[in-house]
Parts: structure tokens; sequence; C-alpha cells
């Protein structure tokens, strides 16, 4: 075997200039690759992660029906056993409890339509953060009588902290809900749909408000990683899926995760293309190498040599060419990936609005996750493959005479 | 003469150029077809978005579109009216009442836009009649009838025949509710718009939030988008006390993203023709390599090496734009049966949907494109000729003449 490697590594460097240029394109379409792959997969990762420690959370638990309702008289009576034992299913690391629903906000002269959302402001910030988005005012403590508004819509109701706002809307069972909150706490989300439209309460002021006394719209689950998905829906669904509606982030921001399947699907067909031009300029190279070696393989197969071995080193030959510019390639992406990574390349302008305002944090990340690799790997060897099939074909057809006989 | 010598070469090693030229003509057709394929969807996204959300122009007072005050009305609308009636191009106008309220069913509520518009008026400019899926545009007689958007229909639980409540802030500041029969139920491509839009009658949003007759918003349709700009400057001119703006203004994230994406797609035939160098730079080494021995001839004869390098190079972009040619009749072929029949992109509907965009994608490419992509391949094959052009005239013919 070490012969015939060292016999196929010789024949590809017979030719320098041309094994060189073929590996730059296998390089420069590695280099490309990885580039693309990275920024997709990582700015996936990072649209997930901020839909979901923003609000959803990677799975939230529901009475049957409420998601596509969003209605109070579908919320379910809290139970400790619930939350305890949702809290220590493995992977699990936070619970939150909300009650959320619509009310017309009013402040003075205007009035904008919010979701008022009752939370338990200490674990919701742990789960979300949500006290670093605070930018003017007091956080919400357990106790606490005031509301926190998003700024957005701080702004145009023209109110600033110690004013006061009226929720009007409606309660559990179509009660009137009527209430009057001092503003304590200004929120800024980067995404303008929330920033216009959140407000916060205490969980127990919003019960009250709402009339949904001892009551829940969901209670929201953040575990360890995306990866852990499955498994925690899994034994959730086993336990809960009875009496409860068990959604993943998938089924409940269905734009993004299919926003993100479409687009990385696109990625993919773009690196389809590519590699299919580059796979040409290989198919090219192997088949000058082929028909210049006519002479040379009719000899060899008159003295003797099996063709399976013949086969084998213009095998080798086809995988080294292509395999070295994927080893540059990769050994030349690491450093610059990596860089990236900790410097994610930020949009400004006109683009970074646009993206805000459809909901996406206006930045490209990105990801050294091995799998990005791998796949390179994969690809460039089945590119080898097929750019092969020409001179295993032609060395089974060989006749060795008239082989000898050409130039 | 170099022409015809330069075209014989080029056909010499037939198998090795046959390789080339798919290559080229693969990857000429897969960049133009992606292109198209966003262009395409683009142009659905802007007209879908003309036809449902912002006509081609949109006129309010100063400040309305910042948050909808109420009180922020259009002054004498009839004067205003006949003013855009009368500028050429025009097509149609329909005059709404604009406010924001909560919508509310026994089953639940959320916040939505209330548009008030006369019907026939309101069916010329916008084709929420045509995407209706229940009921009818208003032709049924029922007190304060109101038509939705099928998801905010399914979210408060609502069908044709019930009632919903619109609660609202009055001019006098106060919350004003009123009672509404649903009596239509539309699909737009936008499930963001059909969640937070519904559309009345202007009287009778006139008499349950005592606005006085007063109107907020006058959408405006052209004849066509090319005349945007001039009438857009003309009203501008005639009626300058008042927010007069243009479909690009009013969601400037689309004029944005369709740019992006036609800077995304050059970006990306790029690359392809940056990968397509190599290919072409190889099988033109490998042409004037088992070539040494006639280029020394040539070379000793007295033929000068521009005129080598000349010769070169046209075989180079002959490859080259031969190659193209094929690419680009295969994506005019594509593209005229494609754009007939669409294609179905409805495993991925909602994600599209939430972007406005159609299931259904139909490729377009205007016909402008190919000549800047032919250029493009014409800039390729000179910088991928350098190489084999160099390494021919620096031969030395003595030395080339006896090699093999």
């Amino acid at each position: 075997m070490n012969m015939y490697l060292r016999l196929a590594w010789r024949n590809i460097w017979r030719n320098k200039r041309r094994s060189i240029i073929s590996i730059a394109s296998v390089l420069l379409a590695v280099l490309i690759a990885l580039f693309m792959r990275s920024m997709q997969k990582g700015t996936y990762a990072r649209a997930i992660d901020n839909v979901v420690s923003f609000y959803t959370g990677y799975i939230q638990i529901h009475n049957p029906g409420y998601w596509d309702k969003k209605s109070l008289n579908k919320t379910f009576a809290v139970q400790e056993s619930l939350i305890e034992n949702v809290s220590s299913t493995e992977y699990v690391t936070h619970v939150t409890p909300r009650l959320e629903g619509y009310g017309l906000i009013s402040g003075g002269e205007r009035t904008d339509v919010g979701l008022v959302i009752g939370i338990n402001p200490e674990v919701e910030n742990d789960m979300t953060g949500l006290e670093g988005k605070l930018i003017e005012g007091e956080y919400l403590q357990q106790g606490d009588m005031g509301i926190m508004l998003a700024k957005g819509l701080s702004d145009h109701l023209d109110l600033g902290i110690g004013d006061t706002v009226v929720i009007l809307g409606q309660g559990y069972h179509d009660i009137m809900a009527a209430g009057k909150y001092e503003i304590q706490g200004l929120i800024e989300f980067p995404i303008k749909q929330l920033n216009n439209t959140m407000s916060y309460l205490t969980l127990e002021e919003a019960q009250y408000l709402f009339g949904a006394y001892n009551r829940l719209t969901s209670l929201s689950i953040m575990i360890e990683g995306e990866d852990k998905l499955d498994e925690v829906m899994n034994n959730l669904g086993k336990k809960y899926s009875e009496d409860y509606e068990i959604m993943s982030w998938k089924e409940m921001s269905p734009e993004l995760e299919q926003g993100i399947e479409a687009d990385n699907a696109s990625g993919l067909i773009m690196l389809f293309i590519l590699y299919m031009v580059v796979g040409f300029g290989i198919l090219g190279t192997i088949l000058m190498m082929t028909m210049e070696r006519t002479r040379e393989f009719g000899v060899l197969i008159a003295v003797g040599m099996k063709r399976g071995y013949l086969r084998l080193i213009t095998l080798i030959e086809s995988i080294f060419l292509s395999f070295v510019g994927v080893v540059l390639g990769t050994i030349l992406s690491v450093p610059i990936l990596a860089y990236f990574r900790s410097n994610p390349i930020y949009f400004t302008g006109e683009l970074a609005k646009s993206m805000t305002e459809f909901g996406y944090e206006p930045i490209l990340a990105f990801t050294l996750a091995p799998g990005i690799f791998l796949w390179q790997a994969v690809v460039v060897f089945i590119i080898a493959f097929i750019a092969a099939l020409y001179p295993l074909w032609k060395i089974t057809r060989l006749d060795a005479v008239d082989a000898m006989r050409s130039v | 003469m170099i022409w015809s010598i330069a075209w014989r070469n080029v056909w010499r090693n037939k198998k090795r150029s046959a390789i080339i030229l798919t290559a080229v003509a693969f990857g000429i057709w897969a960049g133009l077809m992606s292109n198209a394929i966003m262009l395409g969807a683009s142009r659905q996204m802007v007209k879908s978005a003309i036809e449902t959300r912002t006509s081609h122009i949109q006129v309010h007072r100063e400040g309305f579109r910042d948050h909808h005050e109420i009180d922020l009305m259009i002054q004498e609308p009839d004067s205003v009216t006949s003013v855009i009636k009368s500028i050429e191009g025009v097509k149609a106008i329909s005059v709404r009442s604009v406010l924001t309220g909560m919508c509310r069913s026994p089953e639940s509520g959320t916040g939505v836009t209330l548009f008030g518009i006369k019907p026939e008026d309101e069916a010329r400019v916008s084709a929420i009649e045509d995407k209706l899926v229940d009921g009818s545009f208003f032709k049924d007689e029922y007190r304060n009838p109101i038509i939705v958007g099928d998801d905010l229909a399914k979210k408060l639980d609502v069908g044709v025949g019930n009632k919903i409540v619109v609660n609202a802030q009055d001019l006098e500041g106060s919350i004003a509710g009123g009672a509404f029969r649903v009596v239509g139920i539309f699909n737009t491509v936008s499930s963001e718009f059909d969640k937070s839009n519904v559309f009345a009658l202007r009287n009778d949003i006139d008499e349950i939030y005592e606005l006085g007759g007063g109107v907020h918003e006058i959408a405006v349709i052209l004849n066509s988008n090319d005349m945007l700009k001039t009438v857009d400057e003309k009203l501008k001119n005639s009626l300058s006390n008042l927010d007069v703006a243009t479909w690009e203004e009013i969601e400037p994230q689309m004029s944005i993203l369709t740019g992006t994406q036609k800077q995304m797609s050059y970006i990306f035939i790029g690359i392809i023709l940056l990968a397509l160098v190599f290919g072409i730079t190889n099988t033109m080494l490998m042409g004037v390599l088992e070539r040494i021995r006639e280029l020394g001839v040539v070379l000793s004869l007295g033929m000068n090496h521009f005129r080598i390098f000349y010769m070169i190079l046209l075989e180079t972009i002959f490859l080259s734009i031969i190659g193209a040619g094929g690419g680009m009749l295969a994506t005019v072929g594509t593209i005229a049966v494609a754009g007939k029949t669409g294609i179905d992109l409805s495993i991925v509907s909602a994600g599209l949907e939430a972007f406005g965009m159609s299931t259904m994608l139909y490729p377009y490419l205007p016909a402008g494109e190919y000549p800047v992509v032919a250029l493009m391949v014409v800039v390729t094959a000179v910088v991928a000729s350098i190489y084999p052009g160099i390494k021919a005239i620096r031969l030395n013919p003595v030395e080339a003449i006896r090699t093999y």
C-alpha cells in the first residue's frame, strides 16, 4: 500500500503547475464554503438564542389550545408540584411562570395597544436577563405595584418614570380588566415589534388585573442548549402531554425556523453549484493526467501490472489532489473564522434598521463547530471519486498493445 | 487570421474543451438562475406590498404615520382629492379613516389597525376584495359590517356572521367601543398584515368614534410603477403642507432588501467566475504546454510576441463565451418555462409569508442582466489567459523547437 501511495503522490507532482492550480481551486472553494457555512450556522445559532432567551424560551407549557387563541380563558391553575417537577427534569435550567394578555394602555392624551405580561421578576431576569435591558428607573421586585414599559411604547404615550398609565382589557371569563399603575421602569428591546408593545407587571398584579387568580398562560422553560431540545421535549411529553400543550420554539416561531431552513437550503444550493464548478476543474486535470499516460498504462499492463492496482493508484491520485486542497483550506480558514467568531460583523445604516424591523439582530456571527469542517471533507471526497470515474473506466477498457503505440 | 487560428485551437482537444465549456455553462446558468429567483421573489414582494398595504403613494397629515394620532386629520379632503385626481398617471384613490384599537371577541383580544373605507373606491385601490376567502366585500346588508384577516379570525375564533368589538380612542380622548359583524375574511401573503388589519365602512366608523367626517389617509394607485417618481414630485409640490410618501418611503426595508438581494446575486456570480478562472487557466495552460514545439516554430519564424499573446487571449475568450452563451440560452429556456408554471415553495411557506412573500415563485430576469454577466465572463477570460499567455511568450524559441 505504501508504494501505491508514493506512486500516486509522485504522479501528482509530474506537472507541478497544473496540480497547484487544481489544488488552489479546491482550496478557494473550501475557504469560501467554510466562511459561508460558519457564518450561516453562527448567525442561526445567534438568532435562535435571541428569540429563545428574549422571550419564548426553548419550550413552553400551556393549557391545551392556548397558543392558537392566546385567550385568557385558556389559562391553567398553578400547581407548585408542576413547576417543581418540570424544574427537576434533566437539562432544564430555568422555569418561569407568566400570565399575559393584550390591553389598551392609556396615559393622559394617548392610548395604545400593548401586551401586558405578569412575571416573577427574579426568575424572569435569571432566564432572559430582563433587568439588563432596563434603561431607566427600577426593576420590578416581588410585591411591587408598578409597571415597566418598553421604550417605544412609553415614547408613543409620551410618558416617563413616575407617570401613571391606565390599562383596559378583557380578563378571565370575559370580565372587564381595568387597573392603574405607576411607571417604575423603562426597558429597551432591539426588536421594534417588542419595543412597541411590551409591558411588565408582577405575576400577582397581572392575575389581579385580569381576574385570573392563581392562573398562568404559560410556563416558559430554558434548557442547556438547542442540542438537548428533542430529549427534553420527549421527557416532558411523556409526563404532561395529556393535560397540557407542550411546544418547542420551532412550533412557536415557525417563521424563524422556516426562515432558517430556507436560508440554509439556499446556502447549500450555492455551495453545491460552487463545488460542481470546481469539480469540473478537477475532472479536467484528471482527464489530462490520464490521457498523457495512455502509453505508460499500456506498458504497465503489458508487463503484468494488475489493472486493479492501476485503478487504485489513479483513485488515490484524485483523492490526494482534492485532499491537499481541503487540508490547506481548512488550516487557512481556522484563524480567519476564529477572528470573526470573536469579532462578529455588525451591520450599520439602513440595512441594520430594516433587519431590526424584521425582528433580526443586525449581526453576522460565526461558529467553529466541527460539523462544518467534516462536511467539507465529505463533499470533496465525493468530488474526487466522481472525477476518478473517467480513468477507472479508461483503465478497464484499455488495450495494452494499442495503448503502447499511442503517443 | 489570428481569429480563425484561435477558433480552431479551441477544438483541438475536444474532450478537454467540452469539460471546461460545461463548467462555464453550468456555472453561468446556476448563477443567473439564482439571480432570477431572487429578482422574481422581490418583484412579487413589492407587488403584493403595493396591492395590499402601501399602494403606490399615500398622503397623510404631517406626523400621522408615526403613531396614528387620531386628531391628525387631512383638512379639506375634497380639495386634496381633486388635486390628486387631476394629476396625470393617477388611476384610482381611496380615502380612509385610520384608527388603532383593541379588537375583542368573547374568546380573545388583540391590537389592530381599523380602516374606514368606501367599498367601491377601495376595490379599485387594493386587492383585499380579491383576497377574500370567505364572505363578501360589503355586499350583504348588515349593520356595521367589518372585514378581517384570516389569522385574526382564527385567533379571535370568529367566522362570517359573528360579532366583534373594536375599542379605540375617539376624538375627545375617551375610549369608544363599536360592535361589528364580520362579513368577510381575507388572506394576503403577509401573515403579519392579516393578523392586525381590519376594514369597515367609513360612515360607520365616523359615527361610532365621532370623527366628524374627518379622514387620515388617501391611498393612490398609479397606472404603472414607472410613473412613481414624476407623480410623487408633482404631489409633493402641490400638497406641500401634507406628508406625501411613496411605497419606498413607507416601507424602506422593502427597497433595501431588494437592493441587497441584487448585490448578493452579483457576489455569487463573481464567486462562481472566480472558481472558473482556475479551471480555464488550467485548460489553457495545458493547451500551451502541449504546443511548445509549435509555438517555438512560429516564434522563430518571426511572429511577434504580442500576436501570440493575443491568440491565447482570443482562445480563452472563445472558450469562455461559448460556455457562457450556452449557460445563458439554458437560462432563457428555464425562465420561459418556470416563469409560467412557477416554482412551488409551499414546504417553507410559513417562513416566507412572514416576510410578505408568496409561496409560488416566478423567476424573472430583465434582459439588461445578460450583457452585464457576459462582460463579467470576458473579464474572467482575460484574467485566466494572463498566466498561460505569459508562459507562451516567455518560451525560448531554440529550446522550444527541440521539445518532444
